[in-house]
């Protein structure tokens, strides 16, 4: 599961192709400095990730800030251009393809971001939203306003809400426009980037339901882009995560909770609070010492070894491959495996 | 003899903003205590009335918010008191951390200078070596390694968890009863947030401190506090030791909130979460009788959920829900809910 090339399209029905494939993608940002404003360094923001995402299924981005999980996303949706690397949707890659042909591929993905009273125009009505991008795409035309009321009503607001603006809306109903903007132009893969973290938790599990029902109603692919790890665990079918600019644990869901095998996957998982108390009373966090270094100057080798505890020469010497292990799931660590270690990292 | 009194006893504590639309009512008759070197959280979504509750005990609210009840501090009142008075009470007997505290460090002096100007401010006959050695002293018991010799490096030089420890170290420079922690991990890291988690404990294991967590991450409160005070729409609907709290709701909202919780160590992807219905109420226009009775599935309409507002009713030692129909709850587990509703 290391990232093997693209494979040819072929025509195999037992293993028909990932509606997404995403290869060694890279995406630095100049530091400019200087009275000149000249490039003095680069920021490696995104430093070679791939997976691939099979039609219908979640997968889920996890890290902390800093991590280039926005920045993936952003690449996805051809918001950014990547420095090297390729984003293929339904085996066309978005950068290279014609330019007529860019605005259909554009349709077939979207976005749901984090915070519901910053992504919607508060001077349009909620109509107004969720049929704009039926107007930028000049589908307005084909039963415009009947597809809003459609996708009002799928998301479950009241049609006859339309004519009113986000204000009005509490954040969970906003949420829900923004999702309603998403679907209205039957896009198959959804980027959701922190889709529920800016919401009250009452509220939050109402749209985690909308979203997988919206899954399997339309049959929607997800790339989900969260930090909270118990959300995680209950939408995304596989997860990556994070650290630094590269995946270094990637696999099915269930086997990165159970089975976490890189250190630092392990230190994101000891230090979630569970809403338990005996367990969460007996239970030892992993405390990572000092901070993320800098993606301008990351360490050589292995990007997470400064703050890991299994640490040896090799892993300042050589990167580790994200290589599948025994437990079934890829990892990129020399020395992979469960154990928190006798050192609970130096503080 | 009478016993002493608890560290802090707050009474039907009300207040209210004046807004264009009338009377907003953020708090509205909370009463609790706290004891001495107890720990204490206090949750709630947005608007629950939590961190007006917390600015209200330290007399941090607005001038124009309008408050009614009474906050006694081992046996003081605080409320009206002025202000002189509660600028000597913060910092030396209650000291509090809030979210965005991290950016109050002084960049151009030393950490261990500036946890040293807290005590100097509050106890100016303490000697300079005696207050150094206090920092060091502080320091270490926040978890920071070489206390000595990092109480001489500058807030840069700290790592973000170094800085999250060294800013608890500073509220506890005077030694306070009470600390008052406001979402203390919100807006953090998962591993920044842990390091946080970490010293909180060791505040409790090792100090007198009693603390008041406020937060709406109730896996925050499981770990640390002792009782757990939930608050809805400016009213406390539930108190309960915090164990009892999470195995037996007795408050409707409680209950709904603990099932809705995705959980880090199921397997529960495919299978709704337990949702409950609605959105939290406007604090102008609060629902009559119960608040929480528009989203609630065991009211009795309209008398009396709608009708009347609800009392505490005492189910358990300690134990207590404001809801006309608690009864009724005790028969539902958390989990029963949590599993395949819709």
């Amino acid at each position: 599961m290391s990232a093997p090339a693209p494979a040819p399209p072929t025509v195999d029905d037992s293993s028909p192709r990932p509606l997404l494939e995403v290869r060694d993608l890279v995406k630095d940002f100049p530091v400019r400095g200087g009275f000149w404003r000249r490039t003095v360094g680069r920021i490696s923001a995104v430093a070679g990730v791939s997976f691939d995402v099979p039609r219908g299924e979640t997968f889920a981005l996890v890290g902390e800030s800093g991590c280039g999980k926005s920045t993936t996303a952003r690449l996805i949706l051809g918001l950014l251009r990547p420095t090297r690397g390729t984003v293929r949707l339904d085996g066309t890659d978005l950068m290279r393809a014609r330019r007529r042909d860019v605005r259909r591929l554009r349709r077939r993905a979207q976005i749901v971001y984090q915070d519901p009273y910053a992504s919607l125009n508060p001077r349009l009505t909620v109509g107004g939203i969720v049929g704009d991008p039926l107007r930028v795409h000049g589908l307005w035309a084909d039963h415009g306003p009947e597809r809003v009321t459609a996708v009002l009503e799928q998301v479950g607001l009241d049609p006859s809400d339309a004519h009113r603006y986000p204000h009005e809306f509490s954040g969970g109903q906003r949420q829900r426009v923004g999702i309603a903007r998403a679907v209205v132009l039957q896009p198959e893969l959804l980027v959701l980037d922190e889709p529920v973290s800016a919401l009250d938790v009452s509220i939050q599990a109402g749209v985690v339901n909308l979203l997988d029902e919206l899954q399997r109603l339309l049959g929607l692919t997800y790339v989900l882009i969260a930090h909270d790890l118990a959300v995680v665990r209950h939408v995304a079918d596989e997860v990556g995560v994070m650290y630094l600019g590269k995946i270094v644990e990637r696999g099915p869901a269930d086997q990165i909770y159970e089975q976490p095998q890189h250190p630092y996957t392990l230190a994101l998982l000891s230090a979630v609070p569970v809403p338990h108390p005996a367990q969460e009373r007996g239970r030892r966090r992993i405390l990572l010492a000092g901070d993320v270094p800098s993606p301008a100057d990351p360490p050589t080798g292995c990007r997470f070894r400064t703050r890991c505890w299994r640490a040896q020469a090799i892993c300042g010497e050589h990167e580790p491959p994200l290589e599948t292990t025994p437990v079934g799931h890829a990892v990129a660590c020399f020395f992979p495996g469960p154990e928190a270690g006798a050192g609970r990292s130096p503080r | 003899m009478t016993p002493d009194p608890p560290l802090l006893a707050v009474e039907r504590l009300s207040v209210d903003f004046p807004t264009d639309d009338g009377p907003l009512h953020a708090v509205d008759g909370v009463t609790f205590q706290i004891d001495e070197h107890e720990v204490v959280g206090m949750v709630g979504e947005s608007g629950s009335g939590k961190t007006v509750t917390a600015l209200a005990l330290l007399g941090l609210l607005p001038r124009r918010a309008q408050i009614r009840g009474s906050v006694r501090l081992r046996g003081e009142e605080l409320l009206g008191r002025p202000e002189r008075d509660l600028e000597q009470l913060r910092g030396e007997t209650v000291a509090m951390v809030f979210q965005d505290a991290l950016a109050s460090f002084n960049p151009v002096m030393s950490v261990g200078a500036q946890v040293g100007e807290t005590i100097a401010v509050h106890h100016p006959e303490v000697s300079a070596s005696a207050r150094r050695e206090r920092v060091v002293e502080l320091l270490e018991l926040v978890g920071i390694p070489d206390p000595a010799g990092r109480a001489d490096e500058y807030p840069h030089q700290y790592s973000g968890g170094m800085r999250q420890r060294a800013m608890l170290a500073m509220a506890l420079a005077n030694d306070p009863a009470l600390l008052v922690a406001d979402e203390p991990t919100t807006a953090l890291d998962v591993t920044l947030q842990a390091q946080v988690l970490d010293v909180l404990e060791r505040i409790r294991d090792r100090t007198g401190t009693a603390i008041l967590l406020v937060t709406h991450d109730l896996g925050v409160v499981a770990g640390l506090a002792e009782r757990v005070l939930v608050m809805y729409a400016g009213r406390a609907v539930e108190e309960a030791p915090v164990d009892d709290l999470f195995a037996a709701p007795r408050h409707p909202y409680t209950l709904g909130l603990l099932a809705s919780l995705p959980r880090l160590d199921r397997r529960t992807r495919g299978s709704p979460l337990f949702r409950i219905p609605g959105q939290p109420p406007s604090l102008v226009h609060r629902p009559s009788g119960c608040a929480f009775h528009p989203r609630c599935q065991f009211r009795a309409l309209p008398a009396p959920c709608a009708t009347d507002v609800p009392g505490p009713v005492e189910v358990g030692a300690g134990h207590q829900a404001a809801c006309h129909r608690t009864e009724l709850v005790a028969d539902v587990t958390p989990q029963q809910l949590a599993i395949g509703t819709p």
